[in-house]
């Protein structure tokens, strides 16, 4: 299939996905609030020493994400399952490619904006700096929440039908996002704090070496996963 | 006694080669806090209790597995039949 | 240990189990030699490695644990690499005996890699001081144990044996790819804290008992693959429930 057409069929599937979302926007409030709460929830566990939380605020706002995205991995293919509508999708001229990069894209979307609402909420809980490097700071951000969502939109497009379906996809997600989580925290640290060794780069090629080996074997391996469906 | 101090001695010195290959120091208090428990005695003493240990689960881990083998074991009468 | 050395255990575990397979006149006979021989080769392994290897330099006699952890690891990786090698042949080529032989090195592999972290948890007790660290090596086997304890329970809970075998086969390919990205950024996290890895002697005595480990322990790789996918198969004609033939020699051998 043409590259023009894979990627046009991938922006009708988010625009799709963008409309039922904002239409519906149950699933959006839901994630932010129990963002919202799991942040707080660190905030209490950890203590009320300050430059501790400054210090790890990384590690609790791709936590809070990484739990949110289970929420809203888990709800994306449901919709989808409920209706058979991935098998109109799919009999419709549209490559199962196409649908792999647009789900990707949406649940990367819908995380990506979670994440800066979740910022301010940092700022507040864990005193952190957005200041210091905030371009850096949307970059690790947009690269973490697509690396999420690569291996996620694979391993959710299996796990709505499955028996256990709430615990198998952060079963099978959570191992492999464990490098993923090193360095989209290690990059957003960076970028909140100082950065004596000059990491911040390197950690940033991680995260997108990363995506790009994840969306290409997602790309692979996806039409065999939605097949026969 | 003395062969204790030849191995610290040695320890050391693999360190420091370690050490003066790797890059510029990073600020000392950067290292986890397991490995200073790690580095100076240089010998460690004793501990057949983990070596039993170790052989213990290696052997229990064979075994086991072993046995649930044979328990899982497919009856001597399969009704079906073969597959593509 | 000379680079390809892996590779080279790989291909001969591959190239017995497949001879196992695939030549019927093997089955009945190949799997007792092979247990016969491991277990004769496992008491003369607790005897080389209790009593005969000398204590290692800076570990002494805890050292003795990596005769059998390091084997241990070994075949998890072994056992790991056949199953996403069956993943990939399964995507390329629909075949029941290809999913047989992925769910069957899978778990092999969880025996071999659990016992192994957890042996090598032991084993980092008194060299460390602590249970557990960031080491990658230690990072990337459990990320992997828990990707494949994954891809257990995710067979388990699938129903339907044509999706069951394509969709492990993708769980198992987006594992396996994970484990060089994992050594990589753990390894390169500990290079920039400063993190020193425990130097370690190995001379020549020690290194005949680590080799013998690795085969005492590639007996019963065979063994147990073999014997778990005779287990896999079975189970897959009682659920495809297909006329009777005269296949029972595939499993009965």
């Amino acid at each position: 299939m043409k590259p023009a057409g894979l990627l046009r069929g991938a922006w009708l599937v988010l625009k799709k996905d963008w409309q039922l979302e904002w239409r519906t926007r149950a699933r959006l409030t839901a994630t932010v609030f129990f963002s919202l709460s799991t942040l707080l929830l660190f905030s209490f566990a950890m203590g009320p020493n300050i430059n501790v939380l400054r210090e790890h605020a990384p590690g609790y706002l791709w936590l809070g994400i990484l739990f949110a995205s289970v929420l809203s991995l888990g709800e994306s293919f449901r919709v989808e399952s409920e209706n058979q509508s991935l098998t109109g999708l799919l009999l419709a001229p549209v490559d199962a490619r196409s649908i792999f990069l647009g789900k990707v894209l949406g649940n990367a979307s819908l995380l990506f904006g979670l994440a800066l609402v979740l910022l301010p909420v940092t700022v507040a809980l864990y005193d952190v700096d957005l200041s210091r490097n905030p371009a850096a700071l949307l970059l690790a951000l947009a690269l973490g929440c697509l690396g999420i969502s690569a291996p996620g939109t694979v391993y959710s497009a299996m796990s709505s039908n499955a028996r256990a379906r709430d615990v198998m996809l952060p079963l099978l997600l959570f191992p492999v996002l464990v490098p993923m989580l090193l360095a989209a925290v290690s990059a957003t640290k960076f970028a909140l704090s100082k950065d004596v060794q000059e990491q911040l780069p390197s950690w940033l090629k991680l995260l997108t070496a990363f995506d790009l080996i994840y969306l290409s074997v997602g790309f692979l391996v996806f039409p065999r996963v939605v097949e026969d469906d | 006694m003395k062969r204790t101090l030849v191995n610290v001695v040695a320890l050391g010195l693999a360190l420091a080669a370690r050490l003066g290959v790797a890059q510029d120091a990073a600020p000392p208090q950067q290292h986890p806090v397991g490995i200073e428990k790690a580095m100076p005695s240089g010998v460690v003493s004793g501990g057949w209790g983990y070596v039993y240990a170790a052989y213990a689960v290696a052997l229990g881990g064979l075994v086991l597995y072993a046995v649930s083998l044979w328990t899982r074991r497919p009856s001597a009468q399969p009704p079906q039949g073969d597959l593509p | 240990m000379p680079y390809w050395s892996p590779l080279a255990l790989l291909a001969l575990v591959l190239g017995v189990v497949i001879t196992h397979l695939a030549v019927p006149s093997t089955r009945g006979w190949m799997w007792m030699v092979a247990g016969g021989l491991g277990m004769l080769a496992l008491v003369a392994l607790i005897y080389l490695g209790l009593v005969w290897a000398p204590p290692e330099a800076f570990m002494s006699d805890v050292g003795r644990i990596l005769y059998v952890h390091v084997p241990y690891i070994w075949m998890c990786m072994l056992a790991f690499t056949i199953n996403v090698g069956c993943a990939i042949a399964y995507l390329m080529k629909k075949s029941w005996r290809t999913d047989a032989l992925a769910e069957a090195s899978a778990e092999v592999g969880v025996l071999f890699g659990a016992g192994g972290v957890l042996m090598g948890s032991i084993w980092a007790r008194p060299t460390w001081g602590v249970w557990w660290d960031w080491d990658p090596r230690l990072i990337a086997t459990t990320v992997m144990l828990l990707s494949y304890v994954g891809y257990l329970a995710f067979r388990s809970f699938t129903e339907d044996p044509e999706r069951r075998a394509t969709w492990s086969a993708a769980v198992s390919i987006l594992g396996y790819v994970s484990l060089p990205i994992v050594w990589f950024s753990v390894r390169w996290w500990n290079s920039l804290h400063q993190v020193q890895s425990t130097t370690q002697t190995l001379d020549s005595a020690m290194r005949i008992v680590m080799w013998w480990g690795t085969v005492t322990m590639l007996f019963f790789l065979f063994v147990f693959i073999v014997k778990r996918y005779e287990i896999a198969r079975s189970r897959q004609s009682s659920a495809l429930e297909l006329p009777p033939e005269a296949a029972r020699q595939e499993v009965a051998a």
